[in-house]
């Protein structure tokens, strides 16, 4: 069930009207019910996943509060990681390993077959692996007391809204709003409204519209020009952050009118003017967990420069491993650690003019998602090879697009950029000041938008594959 | 405090000023998306529509209907078939399968006056899953009348009924021609509808369907068209196959695709006039009667619908009893 649905417009007006009828100690329970039918509606299978990974958990937590043995504690730990990691290496890594030492192997002469897995892999299980993972350390480490409700420890898991996109919550901050009395209120209800019309907006009217774009020229690298090229790359930034905040937006906005509020995800990543700042405000449920739970391990920055930087490598591969199981998005990923890496070094040597360093930070990002948006390593080296290319003619594959079509996209593009500015500082929150009748005009070109210029033939959101 | 933490003094008065201002804002939004429906529906006439006026208001009352996908649509004008025994009407539509019109036939038998012949335009890959047939009955969902579209709800299973609803309004269809609002569109691929003739309008724009792409077997395409072969030959009708030209190269295609047709024709004893097989003319090697690889122009379609009403009068079946 996708949120740019009608079947979820019609589940989430149940939900919601059920959870404001019935009475305070029962909502977790509708909630619950809830959350698992919407994963069930994917694969009713693969939520035996989501309740082994439950359940360990849960029993993980108390248990480790219950002893006082380091030694069990450890084992504890490990027991979860070994569960949800290996859940998480069978269903979505196994095959992506299986390949590249095969290949390995047969260069080193060695005959090898490996079973192929061939699974199917489970909706948002990198999303839920990690919150749960979050709750476990944070137990062990003895910064979260471990709960003892197991069906408020089974909606933290689950809770449909971030079920299978993020934002990826923490347990200090979730599992305490779950005992939280909720009141309807009028403007918490009426902006988590709105916010979800916000997210809607940029995932069909904006996000589907430039793929149709960003799709035609990645399918015709081949015969792409470099403007081509560099019109996709750049489009699909502006797709991948309407589709993935878009997302959020929805997720955040459907927790609020529930009256539980969702950690924001994005804060206009592209106005970054360095990499360490795109990624305190791109994705940021993602980073602060691997800040928290990788790179502060590690050592952090209180430890040698070598080290610091192998560190820095570490969280970065494992943040485009996360994204796929695919070579293209370790790269991804170890490019945005040359880039952090070489702007540390360099940094207060460089003395650019400041307007510079917001387009050279987007430039620089934009670059990497060349290796997000392509199929294959080859591809990604295609589409770099020919940036340089046929500037003479222009604009070979982009130009045979329906004029029409581009100014619309266009136009749609430009009318998220004007509204998120609308909303003022900080992450756009769905927020519009303003008269009534101003309000109102925006909410209605939003919809209007949405029936008109909306992309109805391209549904899932991207980042659901992760 | 934010609004998550702000406890109200009412919940009840909280959730009445939502009520209240929710309903006003959806009724404003609804009249105004009525409006612009509204506006699109007085500038925007389609062959469609006229087609599905006469099927449930017929003037024609035509004793020789055309049932097909767009090759017969645009490629067969039904006034070179007429004379004083026939008189025709062409209710193919662009993408029609088997599958579809095994939705769309009851609509027919009901409420459209007998016909003596149907001629069903038959594609080589009409048994196959191809990306051409994709016309579905919920898309003509604004064109049924009301009674029959509460019927059609009534009947489509769950996972469908949003396409149903959002196909009952125009607006949804024909939001590409946004222009429309301004400027009225009257016509049908690119060509006006003045020069509409009993359920047929030429075409000048090519398909935007992809290449030859044929995909595995579809068997529920071959079982609606045996089931509904069956049902017109048993209330009477006399019922003729026939496959359009298609354009020279087009034809070098596997011939297990036209034996599916072929062998089904045979077996259910049904005359079929195949102009890509055993009827190929030279006239058709002419790249100018086409406007694509599949699908004829103005001149195609005159020329092509002469040479298939000379050929069906040499069929004893065509004769009218």
């Amino acid at each position: 069930m996708l949120f740019n649905s009608f079947e979820f417009l019609g589940f989430f007006l149940i939900v919601t009207s059920g959870y404001f009828l019935v009475g305070h100690s029962k909502r977790w329970a509708l909630l619950l019910a809830a959350s698992y039918f919407f994963y069930a509606c994917w694969e009713p299978a693969y939520l035996l996943l989501i309740i082994a990974s439950t359940l360990t958990d849960y029993w993980v937590g108390l248990s480790l509060s219950r002893t006082d043995s380091q030694r069990r504690k450890n084992g504890l730990l490990a027991l979860s990681l070994a569960l949800n990691l290996g859940i998480l290496f069978a269903f979505k890594y196994y095959d992506f390993f299986r390949e590249s030492a095969a290949v390995v192997l047969t260069a080193m002469g060695w005959q090898v077959h490996f079973t192929d897995s061939s699974l199917l892999l489970p909706v948002g299980i990198s999303f839920y692996t990690f919150q749960t993972l979050a709750y476990t350390i944070d137990v062990y480490r003895g910064r979260q007391e471990p709960v003892t409700h197991l069906g408020h420890f089974a909606l933290y898991v689950t809770f449909f809204p971030q079920l299978v996109a993020g934002p990826i919550e923490r347990a200090g901050s979730l599992l305490p709003q779950f005992n939280r009395r909720v009141w309807f209120e009028y403007e918490r209800v009426k902006n988590g409204i709105v916010l979800m019309l916000w997210g809607l907006f940029k995932k069909v009217a904006v996000a589907d519209r430039l793929g149709l774009l960003v799709d035609e020229v990645y399918k015709n690298a081949d015969q792409a020009s470099g403007p081509d090229l560099i019109l996709a790359t750049v489009a699909f930034a502006y797709q991948i952050y309407c589709d993935f905040s878009g997302y959020s937006d929805i997720a955040i906005g459907a927790a609020a009118v529930l009256g539980i509020r969702l950690m924001d995800n994005f804060n206009r990543p592209y106005s970054a003017r360095s990499i360490r700042e795109f990624w305190g405000r791109w994705h940021i449920s993602l980073s602060t967990w691997f800040r928290d739970y990788v790179y502060r391990p590690l050592g952090g920055n209180r430890v040698e420069p070598v080290r610091w930087g192998f560190n820095v490598f570490v969280v970065f591969a494992l943040s485009g491993l996360w994204h796929g199981a695919n070579w293209t998005y370790v790269i991804w990923g170890v490019l945005h650690c040359v880039y952090y890496l070489v702007a540390r070094a360099l940094g207060p040597k460089l003395k650019l003019p400041s307007a510079f360093y917001q387009p050279l930070t987007f430039a620089a990002v934009c670059f990497s998602y060349i290796f997000f948006r392509a199929s294959t390593v080859s591809e990604a080296w295609l589409v770099i090879s020919r940036l340089g290319s046929d500037w003479i003619h222009g604009f070979a594959v982009v130009g045979g697009l329906p004029v029409r079509f581009l100014l619309l996209t266009l136009f749609t593009l430009v009318l998220m950029l004007g509204l998120e500015r609308l909303q003022g500082e900080g992450p756009p929150r769905g927020k519009f000041q303003g008269p009534t009748w101003a309000r109102w005009t925006i909410y209605l070109s939003l919809i209007f938008s949405l029936i008109l210029l909306g992309n109805y033939d391209s549904h899932a959101f991207i980042y659901f594959q992760f | 405090m934010d609004e998550f933490d702000r406890v109200p003094t009412s919940e009840g008065s909280e959730f009445r000023t939502f009520l209240r201002r929710t309903t006003a804002f959806v009724g404003l939004a609804t009249v105004l998306f009525l409006l612009l429906n509204a506006r699109f529906a007085s500038q925007i006439t389609e062959i469609v529509e006229l087609q599905y006026a006469e099927l449930f208001h017929p003037r024609v009352r035509a004793n020789v209907v055309l049932f097909g996908s767009s090759h017969s649509a645009v490629g067969i004008d039904p006034k070179p078939l007429e004379d004083e025994q026939h008189e025709v009407y062409n209710f193919s539509f662009a993408g029609a399968s088997p599958i579809f019109y095994g939705n769309w036939y009851p609509y027919f038998a009901e409420n459209y006056p007998q016909p003596e012949i149907v001629v069903y335009q038959v594609d080589w890959f009409a048994f196959r899953d191809s990306p051409y047939l994709f016309r579905q009955i919920e898309q003509d969902a604004d064109l049924l009348p009301a009674q029959d579209f509460g019927q059609r709800v009534l009947e489509t299973p769950f996972d469908k009924q949003t396409d149903l609803w959002i196909n009952r309004f125009i607006i949804f269809q024909h939001r590409q021609k946004l222009e429309a609002v301004v400027r009225p569109f009257y016509g049908s691929h690119c060509v006006p509808l003045k020069k509409e003739y009993h359920g047929f309008c030429p075409t000048a724009c090519p398909s935007t369907a992809p290449g030859r792409i044929v995909a595995e077997k579809l068997p529920k395409q071959r079982e609606e068209l045996i089931n509904l072969t069956k049902r017109m030959q048993e209330s009477g009708i006399v019922v003729i196959w026939v496959q359009t030209p298609e354009h020279l190269k087009s034809r070098e295609i596997d011939p297990k695709y036209q034996e599916e047709v072929d062998s089904l024709a045979r077996e259910l004893n049904v005359p079929y006039l195949n102009y890509n097989t055993d009827r190929v003319s030279p006239v058709f090697e002419d790249v100018s009667l086409f406007i694509d690889w599949a699908h004829l122009n103005e001149k195609g379609a005159q020329t092509f619908s002469a040479i298939l009403a000379q050929d069906l009068m040499q069929l004893p079946e065509w004769s009218i009893r």
